[in-house]
């Protein structure tokens, strides 16, 4: 019925605010094709996106905004072998970004789906945790691709240098991961695994609250932020088993979240960012002879990162990044203590074309990834991209997890306006 | 034949600088030496409306011919809000200056990020070149001589940055003792290090005054490389306070 509405919504804005209001129409298209590198060279992966946008401005204080998405993704059936008859996530048809915002020159009101990123850092996103994730998508997704919109009253008053923030979503939503076979196969080898999914909650079932304070003062940029909500990531009980099958159940939490975020420029060209997430209550599951158990958790993430100034058309970033729980029993499904440092190199060809290559580390466990890419514009609106990302190490480390996924990539993106 | 074809090619490209100097209006030449500082105050005048709230757009042509388009809102000097609207693939990109802070929002990453000055925005140009563009705010002017060419007289200046938080470290600015429009700068970094050059052009009346539309920025080494500024649409505006609030960024 939401669908529904928005969908007409979308038809409607135009012919609603007639002739004298301002609307627009534009739109992308990507086509992503790659091969993986790994165990699985003979597949080739397609990701294939579209989004169509409308934005209406009926006054200049109350815009509409409205967007429908497409996805074709083969990663799934690519992974676990599925017989393409029986794929679930080859092709799908959502609703992006839809809301409607009311603006004066003190706050801001936008209520229905929509996007909201918190956090100073990059590399490891610990701070952007209002939206669940496409967790399909990798590290060369643009960051908004991978958000999925949620149902959001979502208001902003402004303060003299900062502002205050109020979010409330009657309807959270659940990240969409990637299969499981990339992470049991090294728990339960070649049993088969059923996962019973949860069903997202209805409208007002469940409520996420949260709020945030955010100041610019001497130079340095600082949020401090709090999130109350269902757990985004799934955790499991198992429901039933045999020596050749298990069946689990799918299960979401509540959680909350508090942060602090920072981010100041160090002797006129560096800028210093760094993210401190607590989260409480959060479970984990681990591995007790053939049971499967889960224990409650509070996580830190604690991420620094510094940016350079442009050097001979050289550009760098490095991200030192701690991840923690404060209870771990003996067969975890994550290392207790996670560290990772990553340095990314970016090269301005000119033109805006540039080629960055990021090496990423993983301390305790020995585990690498390599990522390439060379992003070329041809004109005003197609982009071409080549590149590759790569992952490998001990056998234990959480990034050699995603070696089957390891891939070269060729992509093309259009950007279009209709209206 | 080869030097005296170039020879020939250099004469007439020169040609149409010399026409479009001595194309310039008379006005009240100044009868005694002044202060380096309020020559560059009124070459800034001759740049753009000075430090009033008020809002242009500017298109930008790189070599390749690749054109981009931003709209500027400029409340005074510490504050301005650049919009891109073309082309298509990075519209919506929106950059803030508040002081010497500077943040960059994308629709991609859907949040303000905090940048440094000496970013560049697209081709020759830099953050600062469109944002921070009033020198003598940001500059101690030195007056080094005045130079003659033709009939025209013109002030050596010597800009040195009043702090390390500025685009460039030095700047050496050419400005026309007749009316004070400026005709070429010469950048360099903090280091000392030449960057690139800048040509101001196509003056023409906005808002009642005599002023350059035109800015072509080259690189200092290769002088191929270069971006064409074209300043239009001035208008005096009044902005809330708000718009420069790098929250409301993403809104």
């Amino acid at each position: 019925m939401k669908k529904q509405i928005i969908l007409a919504s979308f038809i409607l804005a135009p012919s609603l605010q007639k002739a004298s209001a301002d609307t627009k129409v534009r739109g992308s298209i990507t086509a992503k094709a790659s091969q993986y590198s790994e165990e699985l060279k003979e597949k080739y992966g397609q990701h294939h996106k579209a989004q169509l946008g409308q934005e209406t401005k009926f006054t200049p204080s109350v815009n509409l905004v409205n967007q429908l998405r497409w996805e074709y993704s083969t990663l799934s059936s690519d992974i676990t072998g599925v017989p393409p008859a029986d794929k679930t996530d080859k092709e799908e048809f959502y609703l992006g970004e839809n809301f409607l915002k009311y603006q004066s020159d003190s706050w801001v009101m936008q209520t229905g789906y929509q996007e909201v990123a918190w956090g100073e850092a990059f590399g490891l996103n610990y701070a952007d945790i209002v939206n669940p994730k496409n967790m399909k998508e990798t590290f060369y997704s643009r960051y908004s691709d991978s958000r999925i919109p949620i149902f959001m009253l979502n208001y902003k008053y402004f303060l003299e240098n900062g502002s205050f923030q109020v979010l409330y979503s009657p309807e959270p939503k659940f990240s969409k991961m990637l299969p499981h076979e990339v992470f049991t196969k090294q728990y339960f080898g070649t049993t088969k695994i059923t996962i019973k999914k949860e069903a997202e909650p209805g409208f007002f079932d469940e409520n996420d609250v949260g709020a945030k304070l955010s100041q610019s003062l001497w130079g340095v940029d600082g949020s401090l932020y709090y999130f109350s909500y269902l757990d985004r990531e799934p955790h499991y009980t198992l429901t039933s088993a045999t020596l050749t099958s298990i069946a689990l159940q799918e299960e979401h939490n509540r959680i909350n979240t508090t942060g602090i975020s920072l981010a100041k420029t160090l002797y006129d060209d560096f800028v210093l960012r760094s993210d401190l997430v607590y989260t409480q209550d959060k479970f984990i599951n681990y591995r007790s002879g053939n049971s499967l158990l889960k224990v409650k958790s509070n996580l830190t993430n604690f991420l620094v990162s510094l940016d350079t100034p442009t050097y001979n058309k050289f550009s760098a970033l490095f991200v030192f990044a701690v991840s923690r729980l404060d209870k771990a029993p003996d067969g975890i499904f994550r290392e207790q203590v996670q560290n990772y440092s990553i340095a990314k190199l970016t090269y301005d060809i000119g033109d805006e074309r540039s080629f960055d290559l990021s090496y990423t580390h993983e301390f305790n466990k020995d585990g690498h990834s390599l990522q390439g890419q060379l992003l070329w514009p041809i004109n005003s609106s197609f982009e071409f991209s080549v590149g590759g990302e790569f992952y490998w190490g001990r056998a234990t480390s959480s990034l050699s997890t995603f070696k089957n996924l390891s891939n070269v990539f060729f992509s093309l993106k259009n950007y279009f306006q209709i209206l | 034949m080869k030097s005296y074809c170039t020879l020939l090619l250099l004469l007439c490209l020169s040609t149409p600088t010399f026409a479009a100097k001595k194309a310039v209006k008379k006005s009240a030449a100044p009868t005694v030496v002044e202060d380096a500082n309020e020559i560059v105050k009124k070459a800034d005048l001759k740049r753009g409306l000075g430090n009033i709230s008020h809002s242009f757009k500017v298109t930008i042509t790189n070599q390749d011919e690749k054109v981009e388009v931003y709209e500027v809102s400029f409340k005074d000097v510490n504050a301005s809000l650049t919009n891109q609207t073309e082309p298509e693939r990075s519209r919506g990109r929106k950059l803030l200056m508040k002081d010497y802070d500077i943040w960059l929002y994308t629709p991609n990453i859907k949040k303000p990020v905090r940048i440094s000055l000496e970013q560049k925005l697209t081709g020759e140009v830099s953050n600062g070149d469109i944002a921070r563009t009033n020198y003598a705010e940001d500059y101690d002017a030195k007056l080094v001589s005045v130079e003659k060419v033709g009939k025209n007289e013109f002030y050596k200046l010597e800009l040195t940055a009043k702090n390390k938080k500025v685009t460039y470290g030095r700047i050496e600015y050419l400005v026309s003792k007749k009316d004070y429009a400026p005709t070429e700068a010469t950048f360099f970094a903090l280091s000392g290090k030449p960057l690139k050059k800048a040509e101001f052009s196509d003056f023409k009346n906005v808002q009642g005054v005599s002023r350059s539309t035109k800015m072509v920025i080259s690189d200092y080494l290769q002088s191929s490389k270069k971006s064409t500024l074209v300043f239009s649409d001035h208008k005096e505006e009044k902005f809330s306070d708000s718009l420069f609030n790098k929250d409301r960024l993403e809104f």
